[in-house]
């Protein structure tokens, strides 16, 4: 019983806490957010000090509106956080235990920009915790994209618990310039079993490094998941070839696949391989097909109930007759 | 339905049937071992509490058989203990059980060779038994060490009557008489009678038997047995003692049968009231560990909740779309929900996701669902090439909306949850679906939320989220606008228990890899894998547990690598019942299905390869959830009625109470703790207030009703009776005042079908 009316008093001291904590949050907000929104016109003349409770406060307001924003408005918001503080805020956190105000700092280093942070962001791209390291490597990519790619992209062999979509986020914020010969360079020296994982990460390059890497690599991998994973992310029509070999593929996950880049970049000639797709036995492999069909040049409603017409195969008729009410 | 034999059947004959038969051998044999447990502590119990008393006064009342056969089970559990050794002998004595005597004599001898007493019994006990020659020596001894004891000498004057002894007999009967005066003295050949023992008819003295310590020390005492201290000198003169012991009946075999009769009615007496102790220990003890179990759990969700809201820093983060999330299929079984569909499909074509379709299959309403949605969404039959990898019900259409392209309706026949999500699965385009009630409201994020685990990690085959209740709450557009409390004392206790339930119900095994419930209300579930393990069990009530369950088995037993998450996020409401019987109805279900999922899958109790799952949360599900109505039913009855009767002790009683309601109450306040450390959804004060006065009402009549309803659950599933899902209306007046409700919900709306659900506002 002690210990029910010990928590009960928790409990009540927690709200407590919390509704102060929200009053003073607010009290934060009315003086500062009318400065941050004047800071992306012109720097305020007097900005009052912030007090150490509400350093979080102050940061996660400004990283929201950091996020928010796009061109050289961030850097009135870059002054404003300066001249507060903040940088010195966010190493004093960063050396703390907490999580949230560490995560906090790191992406708060990251939008402030200082050359002088990176050894800093540098050894906690090394962290266990995957959050932080890769929240590190975004705020490194901030402060020099040329120099961070370098230490990121060969990571991302061993870091396989970086969450892939975050891992895609900074790719492309960093562009394909800067990843595409990286992200060749280190598929090149992955495992087979790695590269299922990383060949999606490919999306984020140039097509035509994409098309001269899948080119030497598909002909000397049999492996189904890779080949699938290639064709998922291939879009130039100098691939055509290559994607046509495919498409009578043991596997139906590379004939999905195949019947999938050839609606996105076939020509009308590839309309007799689609067509032999939709008798396929995979459900799937006729579906893509079908759709592949009916994304084709010169292909409208006509030329379809032509094609089913033709059709012996009561799938790949089906199939059409789906497909050509989808294209309604 | 299935039965235990059903379900022994499906353990036997499935692939895995011999793992399944050891499973099911296995748990008769714990079952076995836990009776014999129970019996070898109320054995315990009976010898510790009762044994050696009730011997004594059988004793005292000259019952010399009842006597023996308690404290030979007294001395089962007791064996070096002296008293009770020492009054075994004299019972058998007392019953001219000589031989039996001695031997227990002899047993008391080994351990205090020079105790005169000990001596004395067993001189008496082999001259009663016609063996003076062999008595002497020891009654020689016993006179010598006990100088006072009158029956010393007269046992020893006895024991003197072989011929040639006579001049000996003479001298010792002459010492006799100058030391005790007072009493007669006799030689054997005057009495006719040597060979007959002393004062057999008297019950051995029982006060004050010697210990172990004493006995070795009480030489110049009085015997203790089997003598009787306060005997007259007419009574031990050496004449008077007759063999013939007061129930020496002249129908031996009658007063045996007698003596077996009360010996029969003194242990089966005795065995109700261990029982009665036994049984207090088992409730008490069982729910020590109930809410022991879930207090760990409870550490455990505090552990991954504070870690969770550290890393939720990451949501000031803009939210972009990699092209990298997995699209999803959103399942929405529809059974009469003509008031509700049309506000629930708006609410999710308006979900923040990259990719997602919905699919409402109406699982062959008789209310106007498919009218409704035909109208609202301007459907149009639509020619699918529909795969039948599941066996479903017949579907009769497929529509798709010329509105909203990744909105389609399958009209399919009645043949249940189970089997409408099978159809939805058949007809699902994308690698992950999401089976959500049609009557759920979810959040703007919930896919978001619900597919994070999918993109971390890709082992991961299934993720549930909180479930909350809406009720009190306010809905617009299908989403939720404002977060209250109902006036429901019934809902609000819901809330509390619902905070329980997945705060640290779920969360807690969620770092386990061995949560086994993802509710049906919204969880999201990798589509091959589901398929590959046979989809939704049709037929079954709880199909979301047994899916889940399964998944565990396949996995785990197949030894390939997966997980199943939960995320604590409050991603998905829905309505609690707020009157008795829906609530009945409910919870009956829920008990039918719990049973239905774990007695389907019992060869993963403790499997070999059963990990955590098989281990520790499958046990703990069976033990204190699936049987737990039946232990807190009985328990309550059984602690009140003997209560009441006199027969539990206070102390007993409040202890029941301390850990039945205390415990009770100290689990429901962490899950409010929990709530409070993470979400804290509940904005006002006077919310806690009523949430706390919710969590302390809840252990007076609440939590004992539901145990009745699950222990009528888990009666029905036994008997084979069929389950129902029971009328659920809703009154779907989720709007906030003045919004407009869907036509065609107003429409169809029948007065005489208001719902007994309301969110009150």
């Amino acid at each position: 019983m002690l210990l029910t009316l010990a928590i009960i008093m928790q409990i009540v001291m927690m709200r407590y806490l919390l509704l102060r904590r929200e009053a003073r949050r607010r009290r934060f907000l009315a003086i500062w957010l009318p400065l941050m929104v004047q800071s992306l016109v012109e720097t305020p003349k007097k900005l009052p000090r912030v007090a150490k409770a509400d350093r979080l406060t102050f940061l996660s307001l400004w990283i929201h509106l950091q996020e928010s924003l796009r061109g050289n408005m961030k850097d009135g918001l870059i002054n404003l956080a300066r001249t507060a503080d903040m940088g010195q805020a966010a190493h004093r956190a960063i050396s703390r235990r907490g999580m949230a105000q560490r995560l906090l700092a790191v992406i708060a280093l990251g939008h402030l920009r200082q050359k002088t942070d990176w050894s800093v962001l540098e050894k906690l791209l090394q962290e266990p915790n995957a959050l932080l390291s890769i929240a590190a490597a975004r705020s490194m990519m901030q402060i020099n994209p040329e120099a961070a790619i370098s230490r990121f992209i060969p990571l991302l062999i061993t870091r396989t618990d970086w969450p892939p979509v975050r891992v895609a986020m900074i790719l492309r914020e960093a562009g394909p310039d800067l990843v595409s010969q990286p992200l060749v360079d280190l598929l090149k020296r992955a495992s087979p079993e790695q590269l299922p994982e990383l060949i999606p990460f490919l999306e984020q390059a140039h097509d035509d490094v994409i098309a001269e890497f899948a080119r030497g690599f598909i002909d000397v991998n049999t492996d189904p998941p890779v080949i699938a994973a290639f064709l998922r992310v291939m879009k130039s029509p100098q691939d055509l070839d290559m994607v046509r070999r495919q498409v009578v593929h043991t596997d139906w996950r590379v004939r999905v696949q195949a019947a999938l880049a050839l609606g996105r970049m076939g020509l009308v000639e590839d309309r007799r391989l689609l067509i032999h797709l939709l008798a396929d036995q995979q459900w799937w492999v006729r579906y893509r097909a079908a759709q592949a069909l009916s994304q084709l040049p010169f292909v409208d409603l006509d030329y379809l109930r032509g094609i089913q017409l033709q059709q012996s195969d009561r799938y790949a008729h089906d199939i059409l007759d789906q497909v050509m009410e989808e294209k309604v | 339905m299935i039965s235990i034999d059903a379900f022994k059947a499906h353990c036997f004959e499935s692939p895995a049937g011999q793992s399944g038969m050891r499973s099911w051998r296995a748990s008769w044999l714990l079952i076995l071992l836990v009776m014999c447990a129970m019996l070898g502590v109320s054995q315990r119990v009976l010898a510790d509490e009762d044994g050696l008393d009730k011997a004594k006064s059988a004793m005292a009342a000259g019952q010399y058989y009842q006597a023996q056969v308690g404290l030979q089970d007294w001395l089962k559990l007791h064996r070096k203990n002296i008293e009770g050794r020492l009054l075994l002998a004299q019972a058998f004595y007392a019953q001219q059980k000589y031989p039996a005597a001695i031997l227990h004599y002899d047993l008391l001898l080994q351990r205090a060779p020079e105790n005169g007493n000990y001596l004395l019994g067993k001189g008496q006990a082999l001259l009663a038994s016609g063996q003076p020659a062999a008595a002497l020596p020891l009654l020689h001894q016993a006179r010598v060490k006990l100088p006072d004891n009158e029956q010393a000498w007269q046992a020893e004057v006895h024991a003197l009557s072989a011929p040639g002894q006579n001049e000996q007999q003479q001298e010792l009967l002459r010492q006799a008489r100058m030391k005790f005066p007072q009493a007669q003295w006799t030689s054997s050949a005057q009495s006719g009678s040597a060979t007959q023992p002393i004062s057999a008819s008297q019950p051995p003295a029982v006060s004050q038997p010697p210990t172990a310590s004493q006995a070795q020390k009480q030489t110049a005492a009085q015997p203790s047995a089997p003598a009787t201290p306060d005997a007259s000198p007419q009574q031990t003169a050496v004449p008077q003692v007759q063999p013939a012991v007061t129930r020496a009946a002249p129908n031996p075999a009658a007063a045996d049968a007698e003596e077996a009769a009360e010996a029969t009615g003194f242990s089966a007496k005795s065995f109700w009231l261990a029982m009665v102790r036994v049984g207090e220990w088992i409730f008490i003890i069982y729910f020590i560990c109930l809410n022991s179990g879930y207090l760990v759990l409870n550490l455990l969700s505090m552990v991954s909740l504070s870690r969770l809201m550290q890393a939720r820093v990451m949501d000031v983060l803009p939210q972009v779309y990699s092209g990298l999330e997995p699209p999803i299929s959103l399942l929405v079984p529809a059974y009469n929900e003509e008031k509700t569909i049309v506000t629930s499909v708006h609410a999710m074509l308006q979900l923040s996701y990259s990719q997602y379709e919905i699919i409402v299959i109406n699982d062959g309403s008789t209310d106007n669902t498919i009218e409704v949605l035909r109208r609202e969404f301007s459907l149009v039959p639509f020619p699918e090439a529909y795969r039948s990898r599941l066996p479903t019900k017949p579907v009769r259409t497929i529509y798709r909306s010329t509105v909203y392209p990744n909105v389609r309706v399958i009209d399919k026949e009645n043949g249940g949850k189970a089997d409408t999500l099978n159809v939805g699965i058949n007809a699902s385009r994308y690698p992950l679906f999401c089976a959500v009630d049609a009557d759920s409201i979810l959040q703007r994020d919930s896919l978001q939320r619900v597919a994070q685990p999918f993109l971390e990690d890709p082992t991961v085959i299934a993720a549930g989220g909180t479930i909350r209740l809406a009720n009190g709450c306010q809905v617009s557009g299908g989403f939720l606008e404002k977060i209250g409390l109902p006036k429901s004392k019934l809902a609000m206790i819901q809330i509390v228990e619902y905070l329980r339930a997945f705060l640290f119900g779920r969360m807690g095994w969620s770092p386990l890899n061995a949560m086994l419930i993802i509710s049906g209300a919204f969880g999201l579930f990798r589509k091959e894998s589901v398929i590959k393990a046979g989809g939704y069990l049709a037929g079954t009530i709880g199909e979301d547990m047994e899916l889940v369950v399964r998944l565990h088995k396949l996995y785990r037993l197949a030894g390939r690598p997966y997980r199943i998450v939960f995320v604590p996020d409050p991603i998905c409401w829905t309505e609690a019942p707020e009157n008795l019987k829906t609530l009945k109805v409910q919870r009956i279900r829920w008990q039918h299905g719990l049973s239905d999922s774990l007695g389907l899958h019992l060869n993963l109790l403790f499997n070999r390869k059963g990990g955590a799952v098989g281990w520790f949360a499958f046990p703990f599900m069976l033990i204190f959830e699936w049987f737990a109505p039946v232990i807190e039913v009985l328990g309550y009855i059984f602690m009140i009625v003997f209560f009441i009767l006199g027969i539990i002790p206070n102390e007993i009683m409040w202890i029941f109470l301390m850990v039945s309601i205390g415990f009770g109450l100290l689990l429901s306040v962490s899950g409010l703790l929990l709530e409070e450390m993470s979400f804290h959804i509940f904005p006002k004060t006077r919310h806690l207030a009523w949430l706390l006065f919710a969590l302390v009402i809840e252990n007076f009549g609440y939590r004992q009703l539901t145990s009745i309803w699950r222990l009528m659950g888990l009666l029905r599933w036994m008997t084979g009776s069929k389950a129902r899902w029971g009328e659920m209306k809703r009154q779907a007046n989720w709007h906030k005042p003045g919004e407009k409700v869907p036509v065609e919900s107003a429409v169809a709306a029948d007065p005489a079908k208001v719902a007994t659900l309301r969110l009150q506002n």
